[in-house]
């Protein structure tokens, strides 16, 4: 028992570490002390990867100390609006990453592991967005029902393109969520009813049960922006988001989902339901974009065509190539860098899609395997740790 | 206007459209022959070729050397060969380290580039997020055609479309380069075994898919008399549409595809309500039915997938 309080202590010291960090780096407003920060952390990573701390974060992760890191982990995390609270631009900028984590997560399942390209992810965001804005603004429909019905379309649309397609190979699965992610842009802009080129504007606030998150909460005394009740929304539901694709990779279906990905013909032969299994996976990937875009449009309270284009898409799915295919921290990790750095480098911003571009073609060329890719999964062999999920997959 | 006269108008439209998208289709169906391989980032090739010829017009035009009989074979000469180079370039860097990995890998590394080639446009050429103006590189006027008025350089820009789409069959068919390339497109490896020079091949279907694209970039600009960095989004969607519709990997079906799917389009825009704004709308979901009834395309043999 000492020895689970030493490592409990060990993980819970770490994440106050990089907390500190994190805070620290977005305080310092001069290049020169960010790049110092960066420089030293990614020293000390190096080091600490060179002398096989992945491996033994890797262990970490998958025992039981896990749980309670976590839990410790999140409270840290909840106080983050209060600590920033003279600044809510950085409440927004974590808004925004853990948006992008839950977008993550589902384009994760659907292309990192099961192997079916969504190049469309930006419009079922915008799925989302548009159904909950429309019907929270025009018919009145209360928070809940709005997000729920947004993440029901963005679901439904999802489903509904997909299902005639499930047969065809990758090139033109790609193609199909192409058009439909151009013809989006395309009825957006030119229907009037949908707000035209111009968006929808005056989305009324989310009002959660007695919870109204447009409102500027207090506690104790102290007043925060309102972003922060998104904050705490969107950190609540990321982290159920990390849980369970974390649950669903360990489990048996991860390993249906990634043996659809790698060999469809074994796995159809081996008993695997081909078109159920994919139609699943996307269909769940879809309702986490889809809460997400919904949440989105109530977050910012004012959405148009631009926000939802094909290369947003891309910079979806530039997330997961650079975390890594079907990994889950790899998303989490991959959507902290891209959106916080973004920001943080505000300089650029004008040529952030082309950094991406060639990011990810570098990232491709040099390290496809991602910054963080899964381990082999070790079914039947001798766990590395008392892990969760062994024995056979069927 | 009759309604014939509408129709015929349209048909036109779609006989010019065709052409263009016809040029970018084939590169689709070329690398996709001999590579197994979507080039995304062709559309951004196809864009380039028209910001490449707009540099050779506007060369021309201060020197003072435009007198069309001239003026016309050097930008689209000097526009295709840039866009050449700039094709094998970017195949080189981008798609054929690639070529051993996954299709995933290579489609994600071939549409990040194309970002990055659109953004590089719209970044540093001067004020290149407008749309640019395009000389008008042939004589004005036009004739009347069944009480339509056609103009002058839609014939022009026919007879240089047919004459490309000819010279590359003739390139395809009856040459050496030709046979290694189909040669390459059956089967790879039996090819190198054969003899054929496998890295030379691969970056003459550069040169050739992305020449055929810049010249339809130059069409393209001749067209519409104008170019915007945004073009090759659409231009590459429909391309790669069009080389779907004929049958991926076959030369002819894709310069079908693209009369195809010009006239889908026109069809469109004339006949539905509020057409011309949903034209593509509509297109791409016939593309979208096609595929699920036909996904090997019109000319494409029904393969069985390949283990």
């Amino acid at each position: 028992m000492g020895k689970r309080l030493q490592r409990v202590s060990l993980a819970v010291g770490l994440e106050v570490v990089a907390y500190g960090w994190f805070l620290a780096f977005l305080r310092v407003e001069s290049a020169l002390g960010s790049l110092a920060l960066v420089a030293a952390a990614a020293a000390l990573a190096v080091a600490l990867a060179r002398a096989g701390a992945l491996a033994w974060l890797r262990r970490e992760l998958d025992s039981g100390v896990a749980r309670a890191a976590a839990i410790f982990g999140l409270a840290l995390a909840a106080t983050f609006p209060a600590l920033v609270r003279d600044n809510p631009y950085w409440i927004f900028t974590l808004n925004l990453t853990l948006l992008y984590v839950l977008v993550g997560l589902g384009l994760n399942l659907q292309t990192g592991t099961t192997g079916l390209v969504n190049l469309a992810g930006a419009a079922f965001y915008g799925t989302g967005a548009y159904t909950a804005a429309l019907l929270a603004r025009d018919a009145g429909v209360p928070g809940v029902a709005s997000l729920a019905a947004g993440t029901l379309a963005a679901a439904a649309v999802g489903a509904l393109l997909f299902a005639p397609v499930l047969k065809l190979r990758g090139h033109y699965l790609a193609l199909v969520t192409i058009a439909f992610g151009v013809i989006f842009h395309l009825v957006l802009n030119n229907t009037e009813a949908l707000g035209g080129p111009q968006g929808i504007y005056g989305i009324p606030d989310l009002v959660l049960g007695p919870w109204n998150l447009q409102r500027s909460p207090r506690l104790a005394g102290v007043e925060l922006h309102f972003y922060a009740n998104y904050f705490w929304l969107l950190l609540a539901l990321a982290a159920a988001a990390v849980w369970w694709a974390w649950r669903v990779y360990d489990s048996p279906v991860g390993l249906v989902l990634n043996a659809i990905r790698d060999d469809p013909w074994v796995a159809g032969t081996s008993g695997v339901n081909l078109p159920r299994w994919k139609l699943a996976a996307f269909t769940a990937g879809n309702v986490l974009i889809g809460v997400a875009g919904s949440i989105y449009a109530f977050m910012i309270g004012y959405i148009s065509p631009e926000n939802f284009t094909f290369e947003e898409s891309l910079f979806m799915l530039s997330i997961i190539i650079l975390g890594a295919m079907d990994s889950v921290p790899g998303v989490v990790t991959a959507s902290v860098l891209l959106v916080v750095l973004t920001e943080k480098l505000r300089a650029i911003q004008d040529y952030r899609f082309l950094l991406y571009g060639v990011l990810v073609v570098a990232m491709l060329i040099f390290r496809q395997q991602g910054l963080w890719p899964p381990p082999w999964r070790r079914y039947g062999l001798p766990a590395a740790a008392p892990s969760s999920g062994g024995g056979a997959a069927r | 206007m009759s309604l014939q006269a509408v129709l015929l108008q349209q048909l036109t439209n779609a006989v010019m459209l065709g052409t263009i998208y016809g040029l970018i289709a084939i590169g689709f169906s070329l690398f996709f022959g001999t590579l197994d391989i979507i080039q995304f980032a062709h559309g951004d090739v196809y864009m380039l070729g028209g910001f490449a010829a707009l540099t050779v017009a506007a060369a021309l035009t201060s020197a003072a050397a435009s007198a069309p009989a001239l003026a016309v074979p050097l930008v689209f000469v000097a526009g295709a060969a840039l866009t050449a180079l700039a094709g094998v370039a970017f195949g080189r860097l981008a798609v054929r380290p690639l070529l051993g990995s996954p299709p995933l890998i290579t489609l994600l590394a071939t549409l990040a580039g194309g970002i990055a080639l659109r953004e590089a446009v719209r970044l540093f050429y001067p004020n290149g997020t407008a749309a640019q103006r395009f000389p008008s590189l042939f004589p004005a006027g036009s004739v009347e055609l069944g009480g339509v008025l056609i103009r002058y350089d839609n014939f022009f820009i026919l007879a240089i479309g047919l004459g490309v789409f000819a010279a590359t069959a003739l390139l395809v068919n009856r040459t050496r380069l030709g046979r290694a390339i189909r040669a390459i497109s059956q089967d790879r490896e039996a090819a190198a075994m054969m003899g054929v020079d496998l890295d030379r091949t691969l970056d003459l279907c550069f040169v050739l898919g992305s020449a055929l694209a810049g010249v339809a970039g130059a069409l393209y600009g001749a067209y519409y008399n104008q170019v915007i960095f945004t073009m090759g989004l659409t231009g590459g969607l429909i391309g790669f549409s069009a080389a779907t519709i004929g049958g991926l990997g076959h030369i002819l079906g894709a310069v079908v595809g693209g009369y195809l799917f010009a006239l889908l389009q026109t069809l469109a825009s004339a006949l539905l309500p509020g057409g011309s704004e949903y034209r593509d709308v509509f297109a791409f979901l016939v593309v979208i039915l096609f595929l699920m009834f036909r996904p090997t395309g019109i000319l494409g043999e029904r393969q069985a997938e390949r283990v």
